[in-house]
């Protein structure tokens, strides 16, 4: 294993679904399990095509990792995220729906845990104690029940009826 | 608009990542009816690994009795049946059980708890008849993974639960309780649980010599919380005796109630701002 000194000089090349290339640092690129395998595997030559990550999610990606990767230290000495990382990443996650939507499928993509927790979490807020009505108008998901489905559903629980 | 962006075709997984950081208000009444594939990720056990019952509100009043009571239309709702249907769903997975405070949950509630949660880490139990409390020790013996106990009272029971988390629970770390700590209590907490490394006694009768009882018998605890306590305060001695403890938390405490309370009496208005 390099130091991290020099995986920081070494570069590496990834590029995304519209075609978009990114330098990025070695450390930076290793916050994605996906990536890191490659890179141990040594399959890694020229740029790393991501055919479901289109540029600016990718750039976001990176932000991320970039930010991640270059905290001398995430956790204090309780394991805790720092203070400092823990606000960073309340701004950065606090994103349109749209873009979250990306954030999380490319993070579950390149296996970036620490992303996918943020970004699952972030929905999970999102959807606290909303009505149905609300939740679907927030995230432009349709009712596909058909009045029939909906009243199985009310009726699977047994216990309620005791 | 949200482009191509399908929040219902969402993998699973992900799903239920986010469904399982949500509490069991949401997991009833709101995303299970947002559509099917979030119904189907609603049922995953994992979501239902951690039940907190205090955190709503079961009187027939309530906002929450009443949306639930509108969406499914049971004949009565009642605690008892929320709660097997949510044990249910996890199908044995619940890792922490927090019944709720105000209204009572029964010795049966707590037997159907204890035998279909086997994994339980954490539990926090309800104030139960007082006739109910000798069943306690056997109910608790059989959460095997059980690692934080903590009870809205003191039960009658206690020196036999310190006794059975002894034998059965090895990965037993924390207790929080109150009531009046007396010295068949401390040696109970001293004798069955010595390796114990959280304790919270808040609110509690509790006396000097018992403190330092349970300072001097757990060596390994790292967090000893007894703010406003009756019957101590914390003096030279005692903040020196409990010098090696990295927390130790007694705001409040005095040697004397000077409002001329039944300290023994809790008031369970008070215990609901804990």
């Amino acid at each position: 294993m390099m130091s991290l000194a020099a995986q920081k000089e070494k570069k590496i090349v990834l590029r995304s679904s519209d075609g978009e290339e990114f330098e990025v640092e070695v450390a930076t690129a290793r916050q994605s399990k996906m990536i890191s395998n490659m890179i141990n595997d040594g399959c890694v030559e020229g740029s790393i095509p991501l055919f479901n990550v289109d540029a600016r999610t990718l750039a976001k990606v990176i932000e991320y990792c970039r930010r991640h990767a270059g905290a001398t230290r995430i956790l204090d000495e309780y394991d805790n995220p720092n203070e400092e990382i823990k606000s960073w990443d309340a701004t950065y996650i606090d994103v349109h729906q749209t873009i979250l939507y990306d954030i999380l499928q490319a993070a579950d993509y390149l296996e970036i845990k620490d992303l996918l927790d943020l970004a699952c979490e972030q929905v999970a807020n999102i959807i606290r104690g909303k009505h149905v009505e609300e939740i679907r108008n927030t995230f432009n998901i349709k009712n596909d029940f058909t009045v029939e489905e909906e009243k199985e559903i009310r009726k699977q629980h047994p216990w309620l009826f005791e | 608009m949200a482009g191509g962006r399908r929040w219902e075709a969402m993998e699973l997984d992900c799903l239920v990542n986010i469904f399982q950081r949500l509490g069991i208000e949401d997991l009833t009444l709101g995303v299970p009816f947002v559509c099917k594939s979030w119904y189907r990720a609603s049922l995953d056990p994992i979501c239902w690994k951690v039940l907190d019952f205090q955190a709503l509100d079961f009187m027939p009043w309530s906002n929450f009795s009443k949306r639930f009571m509108r969406r499914y239309s049971p004949q009565h709702f009642s605690f008892s049946g929320f709660m097997k249907f949510a044990i249910n769903r996890s199908h044995g997975g619940v890792v922490e059980l927090r019944f709720p405070l105000l209204i009572g949950a029964s010795l049966k509630d707590l037997v159907h708890a204890s035998n279909l949660c086997p994994r339980l880490k954490i539990a926090v139990l309800p104030r139960i008849m007082l006739e109910d409390e000798e069943h306690i020790p056997e109910l608790v013996g059989k959460w095997k993974d059980l690692e934080r106990l903590e009870m809205e009272s003191k039960p009658s029971s206690f020196s036999e639960i310190a006794t059975q988390i002894n034998l059965n629970c090895k990965s037993f770390t924390g207790l929080r309780m109150f009531g009046s700590i007396k010295k068949e209590d401390v040696l109970a907490i001293t004798k069955s649980l010595p390796k114990i490394k959280y304790l919270c006694l808040s609110r509690s009768y509790l006396c000097k010599k018992e403190l330092l009882a349970i300072v001097d018998g757990c060596r390994e605890l790292e967090k000893l919380i007894v703010n406003d306590c009756i019957g101590f305060e914390a003096d030279e001695e005692v903040l020196k005796r409990a010098s090696a403890i990295t927390t130790f938390e007694h705001e409040g405490s005095k040697l004397y109630d000077d409002l001329g309370y039944d300290t023994d009496e809790c008031d369970i208005h008070h215990v609901r701002v804990i």
